[in-house]
């Protein structure tokens, strides 16, 4: 029998040094401690997202645990504060300013999902905003949060939260984590890649002279993709569903510390902000004629060819606003650690994780697209299959691969305006008055949350934010 | 303003027929109104005796009481399939209705178990499968609610007298307010321009219209195959066996198996369904194999307990037609395509239906959109069933016969053939969001015929040997220790003041 030793993989170079690089080479290395992972940092290219915009979902939370970074040292070195979500404000489906947030709204009515019931109120006449049935949300709003609880009947156990990063100093804690772990990590500039006869790659060539050599090659040089698109310069182009946005990246002085980002839509584009310990963040997306800043062409590769895996940017670029970046660079890492070929790369086991990227990444595009919906561009096959099934009677469909929760989906499509025009006949059982009393009840103890929590500058330095 | 409420005629009353007309009852009071049409003339198939874990969700979904509906049935919890004789004769295994042991770090347990294996540890992968030790000791008990505990990773489902369970349904969906109507249907009318159904005609000369018709008439498939003509998609190539010959017996003294068997035979295999009162026995045969004859000669010469009624024989067809929702015709059951119940998965595929009907149930009309929903769902739990069936044949060393011969040389679906490569290199299973069939089924089947991947995933190296096989001991001892605690199977039927046991 062949073991796992005579197939395993030996060794990996990281190309890239920025956040997704060393994300990748953390989780590789705790995962296969006998591997030997290298780190080669190349000029970052300043067109990577998710370097610069990084975002995150909760999932960073697992990952920080699959590294071995512990939540309270990020905070410690101002690398990251807490984050509920992200208000939208004025978009282009028109509409009351919403938030994003992460984790339920309402409540479920045996298999009823809440937001039935809630469209179903809404159509009888006053009801409020769908955001405030969620404490997230309403935790948002106020600026305010505090770790979910674990007790199922405290309204604070009904959220997740993610966190918003200082690139800079995230990206240099990582690099000092890795360091410590003993991991090469080293400058360089790529001069040429030296393949193999099959069309793998068997060595980066660096400016310096040095070649290295590696079993697996992880491509973590952002949007370019230097070393997968040197194997396959296929690419899924995404710019009929999404715009290709020129983006500047500015900070501005600081201002005071909240759990919500925002997004500001205005006539040319719109304006992201994000508190950051002693600055705020300001993305500002200037539509097609804006000059200067980075320019982002969303679309994406087949990850994985032979043995060069694209992470991050060069596997795929959408858009800032939903904050799912890193997310996905995540998602893609820990994928590649579950479905680790052998050092053969043989296509079979490859293509089943280029199966899933690319399952995934139909819905990346619909969820992207859907918070630019309105905006003039036409959309893509699957959410237009989606918004009609929602549309018509508030059904969510499930997708195979889907990175986005139901939950997720259905806050996103409510906050752009797509709203079930008719009760779906499931929920039609469900008594109409008791269902309105809940839900006023529950809205009512959840306006009274916020006073009770502390001010949100108080609990980052609580949980050790420098002050 | 509001739709007058849907008048949906059901068209059969075995048993898909009375499950969707309770669940529509039950789940769509405000929607529709339903109608059952039967004919006592027309018998049912009623050999779907074993049912998979999903069924324990309809019969919570409908309001049913467990233990009413398990004695009504004459029921048995079944923990999963005891598969004898398919990778080889003398082999045997059991498809749990659970997982084995526990990820380690987020890897799977089988890679560790892959790994001390060629370390030279040698312990059967089933020996960590709950299910399976209590299979083996016929005992049983619920799963556990506590997530820490291994013993919530099982499940279970029931084996019960499929003729009773539609007739305990008609209960139930009498009193939520479904109607029924006996009758011979002699004729069926449609729009002169849409093609919809407008009306059955009935041999009394009466007329019942309708605005969506639920076609459960079975392999007969009135509505769906006969009036609208839907093409049929035939997998017989890939499983020949199209004739079962059905004969239930005497429970033989001693314990009641909590799980169902499955014996492969020279063409074909055979099933023993143990209930509380009988035990249900059957060829699945290949005509083109073996003859009636020597078919039923077979089982009677199988069978432990004496025979309760002549062999009784039944011809089907593996596939599927095209479309199982055509105009306002949804075919649910038998009506809407066939596999074989190797894998007892007739009744979920059933319900797997009525549920997608009603999740997409139409709303003032029928939407193209609704249907080729529903038609992209029953096609996405067909083609996975279908694979995972013929798994079960083609991942054989058996050449004894000219049907094991033809099944382990066929070309399978390529769907196929590369599940198994991918498991063969290092032990992968190709994951899915829905439908049946997840990781362990297929490791089980898999490993369970004789497929043992060449590798296993990477990661499990990581945990140091002497480490991994004290917690590989630990996990044995903790399963044995746990279901030497549990009652005999026989003794919970009875157990709970008598009320499972059927009178």
């Amino acid at each position: 029998m062949a073991g796992s030793g005579e197939r395993a993989i030996r060794s990996v170079a990281v190309l890239g040094g920025g956040i997704v690089g060393l994300s990748a080479a953390l989780a590789f290395a705790r995962a296969l401690p006998r591997v030997a992972v290298r780190v080669i940092e190349i000029p970052p290219d300043p067109a990577a997202l998710t370097d610069r915009v990084p975002g995150s979902w909760p999932l960073i939370a697992r990952f920080h645990a699959a590294i071995g970074l512990d939540e309270a040292d990020v905070l410690r070195a101002g690398a990251a504060t807490f984050k509920l979500g992200t208000r939208f404000e004025g978009g282009p489906g028109g509409g009351a300013p919403w938030y994003q947030v992460h984790g339920q709204t309402g409540f479920a009515a045996g298999s009823i999902p809440f937001h039935q019931l809630w469209a179903r109120a809404r159509r009888a006449g006053a009801v409020l905003p769908f955001d405030q049935y969620s404490a997230a949300a309403v935790l948002a709003q106020a600026g305010k949060f505090v770790h979910p609880e674990g007790d199922p009947r405290s309204p604070l156990s009904s959220y997740d939260y993610a966190l918003r990063l200082d690139p800079a100093r995230y990206a240099a804690l990582l690099r000092a984590l890795a360091v410590r772990r003993g991991l090469v990590v080293a400058g360089g500039a790529l001069a040429g890649v030296e393949r193999r006869d099959d069309g793998g790659v068997a060595a980066l060539r660096l400016a310096d002279g040095q070649r290295v050599a590696a079993d697996l090659f992880l491509d973590c040089a952002g949007p370019g993709a230097t070393l997968l698109g040197a194997l396959d310069d296929g690419f899924e182009d995404w710019s009929a569903g999404l715009p290709r946005e020129r983006l500047s990246i500015d900070a501005a002085p600081h201002v005071a510390a909240t759990s919500c980002d925002t997004v500001r839509w205005s006539a040319s584009g719109w304006e992201m902000r994000a508190a950051l310990p002693g600055y705020e963040q300001r993305v500002t997306a200037g539509g097609a004629n804006a000059t200067g800043g980075i320019a982002l062409r969303p679309g994406r590769r087949v990850p994985w060819c032979r043995n060069v895996l694209a992470l991050g940017d060069a596997a795929l670029v959408a858009s800032p606003l939903p904050g799912t970046a890193l997310y996905l660079a995540h998602a893609a890492i820990l994928r590649a650690l579950e479905m680790l070929p052998g050092r053969d790369c043989h296509p079979l086991e490859l293509a089943e994780y280029n199966r899933r990227a690319g399952l995934e990444g139909a819905r990346v595009l619909d969820f992207h697209a859907l918070h630019y919906r309105a905006a003039g561009r036409p959309v893509p096959d699957g959410l237009a299959h989606d918004i009609e099934q929602f549309t018509r009677r508030g059904r969510v469909p499930t997708h195979d691969e889907d990175p986005f929760p139901r939950e997720s989906w259905i806050g996103a499509l409510i906050g752009t305006g797509v709203l079930p025009g008719h009760t779906d006949p499931l929920a039609a059982g469900v008594d109409a008055a008791e269902s309105a009393a809940a839900m006023q009840r529950l809205a009512d103890g959840l306006a009274t949350v916020p006073g009770q929590l502390p001010e949100y500058a108080r609990y980052l330095r609580l949980r050790g934010a420098p002050g | 303003m509001r739709a007058p409420p849907s008048r949906v005629i059901v068209v059969g009353g075995g048993t898909a027929g009375w499950m969707a007309a309770a669940a529509l009852a039950k789940l769509l009071p405000h929607a529709c109104s339903v109608r059952l049409v039967e004919s006592a003339g027309i018998g049912i198939v009623g050999v779907g005796e074993a049912t998979l874990p999903h069924i324990r969700a309809f019969v919570q979904t409908l309001g049913l009481d467990e233990a009413d509906f398990m004695a009504a049935t004459h029921a048995t919890f079944k923990l999963g399939i005891d598969f004898r004789d398919f990778g080889r004769i003398g082999d045997s295994y059991l498809h749990p209705f659970g997982d084995f042991g526990r990820p380690i770090h987020d890897v799977p347990f089988l890679h560790y178990w892959l790994r001390m294996r060629a370390a030279g540890r040698q312990d059967d992968l089933f020996a960590y499968s709950p299910c399976n030790v209590m299979a083996a000791a016929n005992r049983f008990a619920p799963p556990a609610t506590d997530r820490a505990s291994l013993l919530s990773t099982i499940s279970y489902a029931y084996q019960f007298d499929a003729t009773r369970f539609g007739p305990y349904l008609r209960i139930h969906a009498e009193s939520l307010g479904a109607e029924r109507t006996e009758g011979r249907i002699v004729g069926v009318e449609q729009h002169p321009e849409s093609g919809d159904i407008a009306a059955l005609r009935m041999e009394d000369g009466t007329r019942i219209e309708g605005d969506l018709f639920v076609d459960c008439s079975g392999f007969r498939s009135l509505l769906l195959g006969n009036t609208l003509g839907e093409g049929w998609e035939d997998w017989s190539h890939w499983l020949p066996c199209d004739r079962a010959v059905a004969l239930p017996c005497a429970s033989p003294p001693g314990a009641i198996e909590p799980y169902t068997r499955a014996t492969a035979m020279g063409a074909g295999w055979r099933w023993r369904i143990p209930l509380q009162h009988r035990v249900g026995n059957g060829y699945v045969y290949s005509s083109a194999h073996i003859s009636d004859d020597a078919a039923a000669d077979a089982i009677l010469r199988a069978v432990e307990g004496k025979p309760l009624a002549d062999p009784r024989m039944l011809r089907f067809r593996a596939g599927r037609r095209r479309r199982s929702w055509v105009k306002n015709v949804v075919a649910v059951g038998l009506a809407s395509g066939f596999l074989e119940p190797l894998e007892s998965t007739s009744i979920y595929l059933a319900q797997a239906a009525i549920l997608q009907l009603i999740e997409l149930f139409p709303i003032g009309g029928i939407e193209e959109a609704d249907r080729a929903a529903f038609n992209d769902a029953v096609d996405y739990e067909y083609d996975r069933i279908r694979d995972f069936l013929i798994l079960h044949y083609h991942a054989t060393t058996r050449d004894d016969s000219d049907f094991w011969n033809h099944v382990r040389t066929m070309r399978v679906p390529d769907s196929l053939s590369e599940k198994i490569e991918l498991f063969r290199r290092a032990g992968r299973i190709s994951r899915y969001a829905r439908g049946l069939f997840f990781e362990p089924s297929w490791i089980a089947v898999m490993i369970g015929q004789g497929i043992v991947p060449n590798a296993w995933d990477q990661r499990a190296d990581a945990v140091e040997p002497g480490e991994l096989g004290r917690a590989m001991d630990g996990l044995r001892a903790d399963i044995a220790r746990s279901v030497a605690a549990m009652p005999d199977h026989a003794a919970v039927l009875t157990g709970r003041g008598g009320a499972l046991l059927a009178a």
